[in-house]
């Protein structure tokens, strides 16, 4: 049970009353929190390193509408398949800042990667979210190289570091550390460190 | 025919022996003055301040308790050098047994003054220990003298006993705060006098209709309420005084002789062998003293030209008392603190600075106890200087003739004695710089455990070799300073137990290789200077200000015992600045980390008593924040500031606090969100409204009010406070009559209400309290957020708050209807059954309590904190559902023989310190059984939490831990003393699925882990 006891308003009067302090006498009520729209605006970044882990430059961002409220469960993936990619990258990294996964790390940089290819940034920094993007696909690599993600199901799991690999292949960079690219029993390609 | 020859032999023993009656101690008075006569013949009392206290014990050292053969060894060693001193009788307290009084007389013919305090530090009213005697108290005037009665009975007909004596220095307990000794009053004008020398004047009487034999002296503090004694205790014989003027009593005599018409016995005196001005030993200055102050006592004997009263005196003392200073700490520390002034010894006098160094008022310097817990002494020059004065016979001598022997006596010529002595067996204390202390540990040990529980089936060794070493430094006088190294040799990977402080050296990368052999363990730094005194501490413990009218516990005590090792704490580092003379208000502390966790901070005291009335101003700035920690027992804290205001009211054997604060002004105007229920579905389905809102500098507002009322065999304890939501105080760590486990949270966020009884009726106290505490803002639920993809909305989700990412959380805040039954039973009362040392302290056949505690928690709590591998600091996602808690502990300290017991069972219903649901139902026991220097130690946990904070925090569980260790010792094992002992411990864990490091296997519910070892341990 979870009640209120929203004693302060009255409990504060009465330290007023007791010790005449002028500051206990004007309590203002709060507001109720209803949601918030969310709208995807063209990205404008905030920090060099937003987004990457272990930087937690994101919780600072003022364009940042999860701030306050990170998404967690179901609805960091109703973000992801709805809400357009400059919204589904502050989910992400903001997930990232209060509970760094490779999951998260991944699914952040491949919406800066589609924000990149897509245009969906102010045209000065889309330079920088393309390196963002290869960094934050590096960063799987090098911070969370036993990256995991689920099918819908939750039961299937695959692996973030092998799209990792390509992903930053594909944007025209070369992954750094000692990973390199195997072909797996079943034909496909897979990114190990030998 | 046997028994015929066993009649004989006792017929000689009797005749040898002499009469079992004691004999005649008379004062007697002629135109040349005062006498004291035994059997007629007179007799100057060449009297000593006796006592046995080996180096690290205190006054509650029970010396007539051990066994006769250890004391026959002491007293054989002490009184013979008494004897060749020329000492004829030694002061005792009436808890010397009669038949060493008469052992004493009849081996060394040495007579015992036998001291009955009267209450002077407390005493036993029926069945409830008094710390301070109401004397003007019907009922505590009989029970003193029934005490004193019963005590004067005891010693009826027993050879030795050469006079009675009363109290101690009782009229300074009038005035003075503690037992320590405080600086002298000049002059008394408290009216309490009169009922404590009238009471005085009962017992005299009272003696003398039971003792016909033996004269009657008070043991007076100088010669304060004079007029007083004069007034209403006419029926004592003998003036005895403890005085402390110098080389000369002055006219001390004169003015006994005036007001009393007595003689007078000096029942104390003396000078220190310490030079608190040059910050050095000084056994010349000390000898020159007491010479010159018998010398003044023979001027003013009987017949030699002066008053004529003096019948002699009892030097103070013996030997060192190394408990003095603090009295129950730093007791293996001789302490070189001076603390008191006194311009009669000018040598070492500086106006305005203390230069009596208690704990160097020997005539002789003792060593440190062997491994019988003997000690030797070695006599200062004081001894030799009075062994050639004593042997003028004060009776046969005049005024020139006495002055010339007292003058052909030359201390310096006589100090190589004691050079000698000290050269040869004390060369380290004459050093700067010295090793204190050194410690090895060495120990090994072989595990194994069932697949399941993760641990190689294959027994896997182990070793672990500690070495500690402490190096004390006192570069300059008033300057000390203790460096504690530690060095690792190797370090088991194969532990149960599997943190521990030697894995402090081990390389970070996981490897086990030990890389950082050698570390700080430890250092103190102490700098007095005229006005404060400095200290400095790193990893080392200090007291919190909580008696020093720190009402709202910002100043936090620093004993973490083991932990601190365990989870390799960088703290406690910082400074204490503690003021003396005119700035004796005022206290700073300051540093990275002034207690384990804390911000960088910076509190400052002022604590000033105006008549009664004491008042407090504290203010605490964090200077930053932090955001690592080493264990969730000392989670990082934001960034706070803290001012407090309190008073400290007396009324009769009551007391009254009252206190404000004001904490957290830094997060006003911070978010912070709350639920509030309502009819319907709600917020996200939640059944909740969800309110945001800003901290308001209302807040930041607490006030508190405490009462303590003491009703002799009942006390009472009342308490109120309100908190405003980041009014954050600490922990209250003064204990208030009883040490109830109920306690009010020291956070913000709520209002409480608590209040205890103990009631006393002999060795039992049962004492029930209750706390009924309720946080302003209740905790968060957890809802997860949701997001519209039809409207484009986000709905943030509601989790429960941490203290990291919150302005405030509900955690200990939370609301709680407490109840607690704690009964005590202790028969021993002098010693307080909660003293933290108690362990050692009770030595009664038994003494107990148990404590029952019931927590009715209908809401539930915000999230806590843990503390990963790697010091990060995460808020937990939850918090379990609402639950009540409760715990039964039982404590039991017993003395039989040679045999000690401490032991405790307990049980208890509760939740883990996560997110977790489950209820844990633990419950188990320990003991500690000593023999002699062996020691047996073992406990018995079933489903109970593991070692460490993490099993707390995330709720891991076994369904058995056992672990038992035997061990001899060149010494008995004490608390905090580190002796050599050579031991084998064994340990024995059944995990589960709940069990930390538990590896999951088809069929299996349980597995066995256990480890046995062999230690070595070596201590100075």
């Amino acid at each position: 049970m979870f009640a209120a006891n929203r004693m302060r308003g009255w409990s504060a009067a009465l330290v007023a009353l007791v010790l005449g302090a002028p500051l206990a006498g004007c309590l203002e009520e709060g507001t109720f929190v209803y949601g918030t729209q969310v709208e995807d605006k063209p990205l404008r970044l905030h920090s060099a390193q937003v987004g990457i882990y272990p930087s937690q430059a994101v919780l600072d961002d003022p364009n940042n509408p999860f701030r306050d409220s990170w998404p967690t469960a179901t609805s960091k993936w109703e973000i992801e398949s709805a809400a357009g990619n400059v919204v589904a990258f502050y989910s992400w990294a903001t997930v990232l800042a209060y509970e760094p996964t490779g999951e998260a790390q991944y699914y952040t940089a491949l919406n800066l990667e589609q924000v990149y290819k897509n245009g969906q940034a102010v045209q000065e920094d889309l330079d920088a979210v393309k390196e963002l993007a290869v960094a934050g696909y590096q960063s799987v690599l090098d911070n969370f190289p036993d990256a995991q993600s689920f099918d819908a199901s939750g039961t299937v799991a695959f692996d973030l570091v092998t799209p990792s690999y390509l992903a930053i292949v594909a944007l025209g960079e070369t992954p750094m550390g000692d990973w390199v690219l195997v072909d797996s029993a079943s034909g496909q390609p897979r990114a190990v460190r030998p | 025919m046997r028994r015929l020859a066993a009649w004989i032999v006792a017929l000689c023993l009797l005749l040898v022996a002499g009469p079992a009656s004691a004999e005649q101690v008379k004062v007697v008075a002629d135109e040349r003055g005062m006498q004291l006569t035994v059997d007629g013949k007179p007799m100057m009392v060449f009297g000593m301040n006796w006592d046995y206290q080996p180096v690290g014990e205190n006054y509650s050292y029970d010396f007539w308790g051990k066994p006769d053969a250890f004391i026959e060894e002491a007293l054989a060693t002490d009184m013979s050098l008494l004897k060749a001193m020329g000492v004829n009788t030694i002061r005792q307290y009436d808890s010397i047994p009669a038949r060493w009084v008469e052992w004493i007389y009849d081996h060394y013919g040495i007579y015992t003054a036998v001291n009955n305090l009267m209450g002077r530090y407390g005493h036993d009213i029926d069945g409830v220990w008094v710390s301070n005697i109401d004397y003007a108290n019907p009922v505590h005037r009989k029970a003193l003298l029934d005490d004193l009665e019963a005590s004067v009975k005891r010693y009826a007909g027993h050879r030795g006993v050469l006079m009675w004596m009363l109290g101690n220095e009782s009229n300074y307990g009038l005035s003075w705060t503690s037992f320590e000794i405080e600086a002298l009053p000049v002059e008394g004008s408290d009216p309490r006098a009169v009922h404590l020398y009238s009471l005085y004047n009962e017992a005299a009487e009272l003696i003398h209709r039971l003792d016909g034999e033996h004269p009657v002296a008070l043991t007076n503090g100088d010669i304060q309420y004079l007029d007083v004694i004069k007034t209403v205790c006419p029926a004592f014989d003998i003036f005895g005084t403890n005085v402390y003027r110098g080389e000369s009593g002055g006219d001390i005599y004169r003015k006994v002789f005036e007001a009393t018409g007595k003689p007078l016995l000096y029942t104390e005196f003396g000078a220190d062998a310490f030079d608190a001005k040059e910050g050095r030993e000084d056994d010349v200055a000390q000898a020159g003293y007491l010479l010159k102050q018998w010398q003044d006592i023979y001027r003013n004997a009987h017949g030699n030209g002066g008053v004529g009263n003096a019948i002699g005196g009892f030097v103070f003392q013996w030997t060192d008392g190394w408990w003095k200073t603090g009295q129950e700490i730093r007791l293996d520390i001789h302490d070189k603190d001076a603390s008191w002034p006194n311009g009669g010894y000018p040598h070492d006098f500086v106006q305005g600075e203390n230069n009596m160094n208690e704990e160097w008022f020997g005539i002789t310097a003792k060593s440190a106890t062997d491994s019988e817990g003997h000690y030797s002494v070695r006599p200062r020059t004081a001894y030799h200087v009075l062994q050639e004065a004593f042997r003028l016979n004060p009776y046969a001598t005049d005024r020139a003739a006495l002055d010339a022997h007292f003058e052909a006596i030359s201390p310096v010529a006589l100090s190589h004695r004691y050079a000698a002595l000290r050269a040869e067996g004390e060369t380290e204390s004459l050093q700067r710089i010295r090793l204190s202390n050194l410690r090895m540990v060495f120990d090994s040990s072989v595990s194994a455990g069932e697949a399941a529980t993760g641990r190689a089936e294959a027994p896997a060794f182990g070793h672990t070799e500690s070495f500690y070493a402490d190096v004390e430094a006192e570069p300059a006088k008033g300057v000390w300073g203790k460096l504690s190294m530690h060095a690792v040799g190797g370090v088991a990977q194969n532990r149960l137990d599997e943190l521990f402080y030697e894995q402090r050296a081990l390389a970070a990368d996981g490897s086990g290789e030990v890389t950082d052999r050698l570390a700080i363990y430890g250092a103190e730094v102490k700098v007095e200077a005229p006005l404060a005194t400095l200290k400095g501490y790193y990893r080392t413990g200090h007291a919190h200000w909580g008696y020093d009218g720190d009402f709202f516990g910002l100043y936090r005590e620093t004993y973490y015992g083991p932990n601190l090792d365990t989870y390799k704490a960088g703290g406690p580092l910082g400074f204490e600045l503690d003021g003396k003379g005119a700035l004796s208000a005022f206290d700073l502390a300051f540093g990275p980390e002034i207690y384990w966790g804390a911000n960088p901070m910076v509190i400052g005291k002022f604590s000033e008593r105006f008549g009664d009335v004491g008042l407090t101003v504290m203010h605490q700035e964090d200077l930053l924040g932090s955001s690592s920690a080493e264990s969730s027992f000392a989670a990082p804290e934001r960034r706070n500031r803290k001012s407090a205001l309190s008073l400290d009211l007396p009324f009769g054997s009551h007391r009254l606090q009252l206190g404000g604060l004001m904490s957290g002004t830094p997060r006003v105007g911070e978010r912070f969100t709350y639920v509030e229920p309502v009819d319907g579905r709600g917020y996200l389905d939640s059944g909740y409204d969800y309110v945001a809102d800003e901290v308001q500098m209302a807040d930041t507002l607490a006030g508190r009010a405490r009462l303590t009322m003491d009703f002799g065999r009942a006390k009472w304890l009342l308490q109120g406070s309100y908190h405003g939501l980041v009014a954050e105080g600490g922990d209250d760590r003064v204990v208030s009559w009883q040490r109830w486990s109920l306690q009010e949270s020291g956070r913000g966020n709520h209002y409480a209400v608590s209040s205890g009884v103990a009631v006393s009726a002999g060795a039992l106290t049962v004492a029930p309290k209750a706390l009924y505490q309720m946080p302003l803002v209740g905790p968060n639920p957890k809802v997860d957020a949701r997001y519209s993809p039809q409207t484009g909305i986000f709905y943030p989700g509601i989790a429960p708050r941490n203290v990291l990412g919150s302005p405030f959380a509900v955690l200990d805040n939370r609301e709680t209807i407490g109840g607690e039954l704690l009964l005590v039973w202790d028969p021993t009362p002098a010693s307080w059954y909660w003293q933290w040392d108690r362990e050692d302290r009770e030595r009664g056949p038994l003494s107990a309590s148990l404590d029952l505690v019931y927590r009715h928690q209908p809401t539930s709590r915000d999230a806590n904190l843990a503390v990963l591998e790697n010091g990060v600091v995460v808020p937990f996602g939850g918090a379990p559902e609402a639950s009540d808690a409760w715990d039964a502990t039982l404590e039991v300290f017993s003395e039989a023989g040679p045999v000690r017991l401490r032991g405790s069972v307990f049980a208890g219903v509760g939740q883990a310190r996560g997110d977790s649901e489950r209820e844990v139902f633990r419950k188990g026991f320990s003991m500690t059984a000593d023999w002699d220097r062996v020691r047996l130690l073992t406990r018995l946990h079933l489903d109970d939490w593991g070692p460490y904070d993490y099993d707390r925090d995330f709720n891991l569980t076994y369904p058995l831990q056992w672990y038992g260790d035997l061990s001899w010792g060149v010494k008995a094992a004490r608390l905090n003393q580190f002796n050599t002992r050579v031991g084998l411990r064994g340990q024995v864990r059944v995990a589960d699925a709940d069990s930390p490091g538990w590896v999951a296997a088809a069929g299996v519910s349980s597995a066995l882990e256990y480890e046995s070892g062999f230690y070595l341990q070596f201590g100075l």
